[in-house]
């Protein structure tokens, strides 16, 4: 088992929406994701999917291409936020983990 | 309910940017000359990035804001590049509202100019509404 962090920026959240095209007010507007009941800018799923994946590319060499990759969003990511992801291996799979550990919401 | 196909391809750029992102520095994705000596046929996608091709295909249908992704499948059934053409399309597996929210199931799936199947993307969303385009 083994533990990574990374953290999602400001800067990151406006690439991503950038290179991606979705501009869903919640990512971009912190008073619209406010009265949505979030407490601040939402970092987009597919922008933890990326994060989650650069990791495990890092960590892992057969990890670039697999076969199946599949997140469930439990929380949201909130920008400024440091996640912690717990990597566990059992055969052909790796699961992951993760949770804020630094910011000021709970994932 | 489907979109129609669309085609479109990913650039070295978009996928430098991503791969900036996720804080991948492997040279196969910022060199062709790395890619190739790797034996790939070009510089190769990461297995998410073709989900932004999103932003190339225009559905029959809206979702109200705010949207929120709760769950995301990529399944990558072969290798795919930078600067190649592909054609894609989004299906509407199922929709249904409840407790004043849309959940919606959408697939991305995108073939090759051979029309080999080369990825799904299966996102499950909620939305604040739901509009098919004939009766926005």
């Amino acid at each position: 088992m083994k533990t990574i962090r990374f953290k999602v920026t400001e800067q990151d959240i406006e690439s991503y929406a950038e290179l991606s095209g979705d501009v869903n007010p919640i990512h971009l507007n912190p008073e619209y994701a406010k009265a949505h009941g979030f407490s601040g800018k939402v970092a987009h799923g597919m922008l933890t999917m990326a994060k989650v994946w650069g990791i495990l590319a890092n960590e892992f060499d057969n990890m670039q291409f697999p076969a199946v990759f599949r997140l469930h969003f439990q929380s949201p990511v909130y920008v400024g936020e440091t996640v912690e992801l717990t990597i566990e291996e059992e055969d052909c799979s790796i699961t992951i983990t993760g949770k804020v550990v630094k910011g000021k919401a709970s994932l | 309910m489907k979109s129609e196909y669309f085609s479109f391809h990913f650039t070295k750029e978009e996928v430098q940017r991503y791969c900036g992102l996720a804080g991948v520095k492997k040279a196969i994705y910022y060199s062709l000359e790395a890619a190739l000596e790797e034996g790939f046929e070009g510089i190769p996608l990461p297995p998410a990035l073709p989900m932004i091709a999103y932003r190339h295909i225009e559905k029959p249908w809206q979702l109200a804001e705010p949207v929120i992704l709760r769950k995301q499948e990529c399944r990558p059934h072969r290798i795919m590049y930078a600067d190649r053409a592909y054609v894609g399309a989004v299906k509407l597996r199922s929709h249904s509202f409840r407790q004043g929210r849309w959940f919606l199931i959408e697939e991305l799936v995108i073939f090759d100019q051979e029309n080999h199947l080369c990825f799904n993307g299966i996102s499950h969303l909620i939305a604040g509404g739901f509009f098919e385009n004939n009766t926005v």
